[in-house]
């Protein structure tokens, strides 16, 4: 443990939390504006691309999370 | 004005990113102990961490958002921006040059010119471009700021500061290495951000036949409608295109422009930095499917008048430029407009870090260590980097300024300083493939080069001389063949230089073979070059040369 803090976490373990974040935030807005749709000028909001392309960005962010959960760069 | 509005979770997805990138600062900085570190990330990182960082470097906003905007005038002609302007110098790089550069281990572009000619020539390169970036870094914070007060409403010199204080804040902090983590996580989010437009916009319209169909040919082709500057909308020739854009200009920027290649030198080894700017290709031609598609897109939009479609329109003039933020507006639901907008600021942070981390190591290596303390010990160097970062980002930060006071500064800036590059890359080519080129040679062909170049076009803009004195097939006004002229202008910049170069080594003395050895071809170590013995599959040419099939073809497609 000691080991692993001296060695700097891969980017792309950091680069999969900012994602997931980021992913689940945008699915949550889906979820929200499908049921209380706030704005109607957005056009093709039938579509909810927020709920879709949010879980598209959230499974990249996971998938770059749990391939490099373990890896720590020498530095 | 107009306004996109934010929600709390747009909000909150920028919150995440702003913490993301003030955090990395500190977690690195404790493994950044040496200049190596601080200026070349410890020449440790991988050929992927390297090649998306290179490609981040260059995907700042004036090449997305403006490049969008582009589509809008030129058509399919910007697109060449992203092949005929971007792949070949980009392959060329990593198959031909690379090797000169990473074995000669220089720490910037300018110590190229110091080994290869000398000390002179190296100064000169690193303070022209020193002042170079200190106006493209203004320029570039003041069209962000402009972005944002104009399509979020926010406050211009508080979109300013706080953009400039995070990228001091996490460059201050770790240099490159902390550049490059938040370069990869900008290129995540840039992708995120824009990918998701032109397949909306495509569903829109109604499919990517209705771009066909709405289109004239000079807008929905490559170079058929290049035989003539009348046919085509850049007012440009095939000539124009292959020799200004393609070769003096692409080669400038792509092979021996520092900010984008430092990237290439913190490689762990030689085949990562050879594979850095050709995995950059890759993205490159994609980056160019998805900018070019978006204005494509927008085009077709605003050719039809029931898609209640305009671009933005001030004091008259069309701001091209809104193009990207007018479409989020349009298509974009809450979440989606926080990832947009996030990109756009991540575009912004990219270019700006990209900046002043090439700007703190040519001050601190080639002007600082080596005109004013040429004693300095590494850990003085690394105070003096940092130094720098925040020097360069005030400096920045004053340039925005001044561009503010004077919008109609922006143009000539931006023309002048792709000329400083011209004459670079003749003196770098030459110098590189050709032994006879002396070091006095060298110097003077960037000096005549750089000072001819810089004369054009002030003679240009003062009306001196007309624009066909500078485009040989010269043809319609000087407004609509402005960038034909900035493609010829890099060719006589680039031909001037080199014919003077080789003048000027005809009659001064030469470096011995010994000297040159490992930084001209034919004089290469053969023992470091044939120690690379590696399957087909991971060999950089393999790759780029799949990279120039695809290239092909799409030229082909879209002749």
């Amino acid at each position: 443990m000691d080991e692993a803090k001296n060695k700097m976490r891969s980017i792309w373990f950091l680069i999969g939390l900012v994602m997931s974040a980021m992913g689940f935030i945008t699915v949550l807005a889906g979820i929200y504006s499908f049921y209380v749709p706030e704005n109607q000028d957005v056009r093709l909001s039938n579509l909810h691309a927020n709920i879709w392309w949010g879980v598209l960005i959230l499974i990249i962010g996971l998938i770059y999370i749990v391939k490099n959960r373990n890896k720590y760069v020498d530095h | 004005m107009i306004s996109i509005s934010l929600t709390f979770f747009d909000w909150a997805i920028m919150l995440i990113y702003f913490a993301f990138i003030a955090w990395i600062g500190f977690y690195l900085k404790k493994f950044t102990k040496t200049d190596d570190d601080f200026f070349l990330a410890g020449r440790r990182n991988s050929m992927w961490v390297c090649g998306i960082a290179f490609m981040s470097a260059n995907m700042g906003s004036m090449e997305v958002i403006g490049y969008a905007g582009q589509s809008i005038k030129y058509g399919l002609y910007a697109a060449h921006f992203y092949l005929i302007g971007a792949v070949p110098a980009m392959l060329f790089l990593g198959v031909f040059m690379m090797p000169f550069y990473y074995h000669s281990k220089i720490k910037s572009i300018p110590g190229y010119l110091k080994v290869r000619f000398n000390e002179s020539a190296r100064v000169f390169n690193a303070v022209m471009f020193v002042v170079n970036m200190i106006l493209v870094s203004g320029i570039a914070l003041y069209l962000q700021a402009l972005i944002f007060h104009t399509f979020l409403g926010w406050n211009w010199d508080l979109s300013i500061w706080l953009s400039a204080a995070f990228v001091a804040l996490y460059v201050t902090l770790s240099g490159l290495i902390s550049a490059m983590f938040t370069e990869i996580l900008q290129f995540f989010l840039i992708w995120a951000g824009i990918m998701i437009l032109p397949i909306l916009g495509l569903v829109d319209i109604g499919g990517p036949g209705e771009i066909s169909k709405a289109l004239t040919e000079g807008f929905k082709t490559l170079w058929s409608t290049s035989g003539s500057p009348q046919n085509n909308p850049m007012y440009v020739t095939w000539g124009g295109l292959v020799l200004g854009l393609g070769f003096a200009i692409a080669f400038g920027y792509w092979t021996t422009d520092f900010l984008i290649i430092q990237r290439a030198f913190s490689a762990k080894d030689l085949r990562s930095a050879r594979m850095t700017p050709i995995i950059g290709s890759y993205f490159k031609l994609l980056l160019g499917v998805i900018v070019v598609g978006t204005g494509m897109i927008a085009l077709v939009l605003l050719s039809n008048p029931s898609s209640g479609f305009n671009l933005l329109v001030e004091n008259g003039k069309i701001n091209y430029d809104s193009v990207m933020p007018l479409l989020m507006r349009r298509y974009f639901t809450p979440g989606l407009i926080g990832i947009g907008v996030t990109s756009m600021v991540a575009m912004f942070m990219a270019g700006m870090a990209g900046n002043m981390s090439s700007f703190n190591a040519v001050w601190t290596y080639d002007i600082y260590h080596s005109v004013i303390n040429k004693k300095a010990s590494p850990k003085k160097l690394l105070s003096i980097g940092r130094i720098a970062t925040v020097a360069g980002i005030i400096l920045s930060v004053a340039g925005a300024y001044i561009a503010r006071s004077m919008p109609t500064v922006i143009d000539y800036l931006q023309a002048i300083s792709s000329m400083f590059l011209s004459p670079s890359v003749a003196i770098i080519l030459l110098g590189m493939f050709w032994k006879f080129i002396t070091p006095k040679g060298g110097l003077w062909g960037m000096l005549v080069g750089t000072f001819v170049a810089v004369a054009l076009f002030i003679s240009q803009e003062l009306k001196l001389i007309s624009v066909s004195f500078v485009i040989p097939d010269f043809s319609g006004s000087d407004v609509q063949s402005y960038m034909a002229a900035n493609f010829w202008r890099a060719v006589w910049a680039w031909l001037i230089s080199a014919g003077t170069a080789i003048v000027v080594s005809y009659f001064t003395q030469n470096k011995s073979d010994e000297e040159l050895t490992g930084f001209v071809y034919g004089l290469v170590d053969k023992n470091e070059v044939a120690k690379e013995k590696i399957v087909l599959y991971k060999k950089p040419e393999f790759w780029a040369g799949i990279t120039f099939i695809i290239f092909i073809i799409i030229n082909i497609i879209f002749w």
